[in-house]
């Protein structure tokens, strides 16, 4: 442990308070808990790609990409959940409200006859007035738990009336088109800009330190963070270089990005985090707490029809009794296996991204052992309980 | 009168850099009514806790005997069975149980894990009618007590204590949320039990009730007790004496600097005919007409006792409570409207209030994090914060608040009560607010830090900026406060300013049993 220095004060002779030169070094603030997760994943990989049982199968091309499509779903309603559970709240509705947007996209396109962007954009205005509505109750003083337990009946009851009670199929074709990949050339300038776009981020974030006289972020880091940035690039032009991404992966990876940039970087993500800390402290400092908490009840609402959009394209129809069952417990085991605490006002996007592929790994791991699902759930129930009492005791033990 | 009660022998408990008793010993004797009067940490909360058992034995010196045996109290339990029962200012019933299982709470008549319904409001029946007669009958013994008045509410702890066969009660400031009539009421109560041999301990800053109540007071400061008194024979002149200590020399001695406050001819605040309702208690009046104005450098102190309406009117500039408020405000005479606190920030005003944990931090974020809690909008374009422009405001504000951290990322509920009190003023220095309302500023903080936040606001007032102070720490009132207004039950009971600023004055404006007059002629004598 390296020696924690204090700041001394001290006075010159105008009176006035001065700091002497010596300021501590700025560590920069590692985040253990996204780090452990990261070293578990990648522990679990090793395991899985060299276990015999999986035949070999696990560290493939294809299999990866399944992996990631299918956790592509639940990683957009994490990414909503997380920022949800921030402020202290949750919500339960996030199934019905899948199904009820898919229903809502499907009626569209196969009752109306409707393009697919015109059907897509219904389903995200019907989600953006879900979410508002769930803002305003619970500013009225309604729970979020109870807020969104009658919306988890509501939307699933009123999905089964909108659909008749019965399963919508098939899509159109443009609307199918969202369960395809983006073409190979395409991938590749995604992926190539989006790690530019990283890489800019992370030499301008360093050179306006120095602009601004703070003691420069260290070369060290500014390789370690555009290695990372080159490792991941890399890994993804692996598994879809060939192939070209898949579209839910495409969606949920930038889902994931905005929340990553949202709730680090930007005004109103910061306020979430003092909300969920202490929501009368954030207050008397002036932050808009009503506003703020209507505004991330719409970004679920959002994600969540964005989640039931993707569903449906994948699934080529929406059963409006069953879609998205369950969908809302699975996002929170994500949410909370990833670090962040029910408590609010802690927690972090990356932790989400790295629980729900800890959680996609599992079932797929399980899957290509050919475990029996009833003890796939079990499992998942113990992982749940594990993470979490790892996390309060080295909690316990730090203070 | 016979033996005594309850003895309290050579009582003494430290906290960590503060003795907060030393030495008390004093016996109550069975059918008297004891005063116990102090300053705001004289120790009086300390001593009842001892004497409750919230401090369990073994955690401090000395013993309390009960009945001529010494006791070793673990918990409240115990000292409840040793018939020592404690009426809190913040009353311990349970508000959605009715009167009955409030009053049988813990001992529910039942069998075989039963309750009996029947047997219980006959109990509860009885013991209501000990206390407040025959209007028990026609009390509906149903009612959740949550919808009871204060005065109803603090009676049926009364006759809760007394179904303990409480031989002591300790009432902790009771009439602070009374109405006249209640006060009155409660009054006849303690005077009736005692009569049948009940003793009390009472603590009020209402010298007045004590003179009218008790048999003797005891008078408790920085920890001590420094007099005991014949309640009747004793002035409240000597009282008031005893209880601040002879401070004319550390008064006269008080460094303050030299303000040229006159020069500064325009109000930066006024505040005209401010009244607040309570927030819950509509019909009462916690501020009645308040008038004053700050200028600019000018640092003007509302004092007072408990529940004066020092912090209701910090609230109600701040817009802390949404509704009861009337009155103008104008800063920099602009009259402007204040519903909720970021329309306080946007008017200029800066607040830091009493309870800096539950108020004025966010404990789970980093220094930095609490630093730009007020101003990040100032450091954002289009939303997006810029980090580097915040963690040099941060940087900033650590050196000029001198504020000790390990680094700006450590968690704000580790640093001391000190640093965590700058990070809440630091906060809001980035706005530069025209007037800042300071509750408490050095409220559980040590003698250093307090020194340095002192310096603090006297080099923010010397670069213009208003200051609105409200402290139960006389001391700290003295060697600020350019002008004192002293509130007494919400109302202005008058205004101190340069050398008639002494705590003599403040105490006897503040209990208000003195004449105005004879209150200046004190403190004209004293200065």
């Amino acid at each position: 442990m390296r020696e924690r220095k204090v700041f001394p004060g001290a006075r010159s002779k105008s009176g006035r308070l001065h700091l002497r030169p010596e300021v501590e070094r700025q560590r920069p603030r590692i985040d253990l808990n996204a780090w452990t997760m990261a070293g578990v994943l990648a522990l679990m990989w090793a395991a899985l790609a060299l276990m015999p049982a999986t035949r070999g199968v696990f560290l493939t091309q294809g299999n990866i990409a399944t992996l990631l499509t299918q956790s592509s779903v639940l990683l957009v309603i994490s990414v909503g959940m997380t920022l949800v559970i921030l402020i202290r709240g949750i919500d339960l509705s996030v199934g019905a409200g899948v199904a009820l947007t898919g229903v809502v996209a499907a009626l569209c396109q196969i009752k109306l006859g409707l393009p697919a962007p015109v059907a897509i954009a219904a389903a995200l205005v019907v989600g953006a007035a879900i979410g508002a509505a769930h803002g305003w109750l619970t500013w009225l003083g309604i729970p979020a738990f109870i807020v969104t337990l009658a919306g988890f009946k509501y939307y699933r009851g009123g999905a089964i009336l909108l659909a008749d009670a019965k399963g919508l199929s098939p899509m159109r074709d443009d609307f199918a088109m969202l369960a395809g990949s983006v073409p190979v050339a395409a991938t590749w300038i995604i992926i190539v800009v989006a790690l530019a776009a990283g890489v800019a981020l992370t030499l301008r974030d360093a050179q306006r330190r120095r602009q601004h006289g703070l003691e420069p972020t260290t070369t060290g880091i500014v390789i370690a963070r555009i290695a990372s940035q080159l490792l991941l690039a890399g890994l993804l032009l692996a598994v879809f270089g060939a192939r070209g991404v898949p579209v839910p992966v495409l969606v949920a990876g930038a889902v994931a990005l905005a929340g990553i940039f949202i709730t680090k970087r930007t005004k109103f993500g910061r306020h979430l985090y003092a909300i969920g800390g202490n929501p009368e402290a954030a207050r008397l400092s002036g932050i808009d707490v009503h506003r703020a908490t209507i505004g991330v009840y719409m970004i679920m609402g959002v994600l969540t029809a964005i989640a039931g959009v993707l569903l449906a394209a994948r699934v080529n129809g929406v059963t409006p009794g069953s879609q998205g069952n369950l969908l809302e417990l699975d996002a929170v085991t994500a949410v909370v296996v990833g670090g962040t605490s029910l408590l609010g006002g802690r927690g972090q996007v990356v932790g989400t991204v790295l629980g729900t592929l800890v959680f996609a790994t599992l079932a797929n791991g399980m899957n290509l052992l050919r475990i029996d699902s009833n003890w796939q759930l079990c499992c998942t129930g113990a992982v749940l309980i594990v993470a979490v009492l790892f996390d309060v005791l080295s909690k316990g033990k730090r203070s | 009168m016979s033996a005594p009660v309850v003895e309290l022998r050579r009582i003494g408990k430290q906290f960590p850099g503060v003795r907060a008793l030393h030495d008390v010993s004093i016996s109550i004797e069975s059918g008297e009514v004891l005063g116990l009067v102090g300053e705001n940490g004289a120790g009086k909360s300390t001593l009842i806790k001892i004497l409750g058992g919230v401090y369990a034995a073994g955690s401090f010196k000395g013993e309390v005997v009960v009945g001529g045996r010494a006791q070793a109290f673990r918990s409240t339990r115990d000292a409840r069975k040793a018939g020592i029962a404690i009426v809190h200012q913040e009353l311990s019933l349970v508000p959605a149980m009715s009167i009955a299982e409030n009053l049988l709470l813990g001992r529910e008549p039942s069998r075989f894990g039963l309750v009996d319904a029947a047997d219980m409001e006959r109990k509860a029946r009885e013991l209501l009618r000990a206390v407040i007669g025959d209007d028990a009958a026609r009390l509906d013994i149903r009612m959740p007590v949550g919808e009871l008045g204060v005065g109803m509410q603090q009676t049926l702890e009364i006759a809760r204590a007394l179904g303990d066969r409480a031989r002591l009660i300790v009432l902790d400031e009771p009439t602070a949320a009374l109405t006249e009539t209640e006060s009155e009421k409660l009054f006849a109560l303690v005077r009736a039990r005692r009569a049948e041999g009940t003793s009390f301990v009472y603590i009020s800053h209402r010298l007045g009730e004590i003179s009218e109540l008790t048999d003797r007071v005891a008078v408790l400061r920085d920890g001590e007790l420094v007099g005991l008194r014949d309640a009747k024979a004793a002035t409240e002149q000597e009282i008031v004496a005893l209880m601040t200590g002879d401070n004319e020399a550390l008064d006269r001695a008080r460094t303050r600097r030299v303000r040229d406050v006159a020069a500064s001819t325009t109000p930066v605040l006024e505040i005209e005919y401010l009244r607040v309702n309570h927030p819950s208690h509509v019909e009462r009046t916690v501020v009645d007409d308040l008038s004053f104005s700050v200028a600019a450098g000018e640092v003007v102190a509302l004092a007072g006792a408990m529940g004066s309406g020092r912090t209701a009117t910090l609230g109600a500039l701040f817009g802390t409570a949404r509704r009861g408020i009337t009155g103008t405000i104008k800063v920099d005479g602009k009259p402007v409207t204040i519903r909720r606190p970021a329309d306080a920030i946007a008017a200029g005003f800066a607040y830091v209030p009493e309870d800096r944990k539950a108020l004025g931090l966010v404990l789970g974020l980093s220094v930095a994090d609490n630093l730009a809690l007020s101003a990040l909008g100032r450091m954002s374009r289009f939303g997006v914060v810029d980090s580097a422009r915040a963690e040099q405001a941060a940087l900033t504000r650590l050196r000029d608040l001198s504020i000790k951290v390990p680094g700006l990322g450590a968690e704000v509920a580790t640093l001391s009560g000190g640093n965590q009190q700058k990070v809440v003023i630091g906060k809001w220095l980035e706005l530069a607010p025209r007037v800042l309302l300071l509750d408490e500023p050095t409220r559980g903080v040590d003698v250093g830090a307090k020194a340095e936040i002192y310096a603090l606001i006297e080099e923010l007032t010397s670069r213009g900026h208003a200051v609105v102070l409200a402290s139960s720490d006389l001391p700290e009132v003295v060697r600020l406060a350019d002008r004192v207004l002293v509130l007494r039950e919400g109302k202005l009971a008058g205004t101190l300013e340069g050398a008639a600023i002494t705590q003599l004055g403040i105490m006897q404006l503040a209990v208000g049993t003195v004449g105005a007059a004879l209150a200046q002629e004190a403190i004209r004598a004293g200065a």
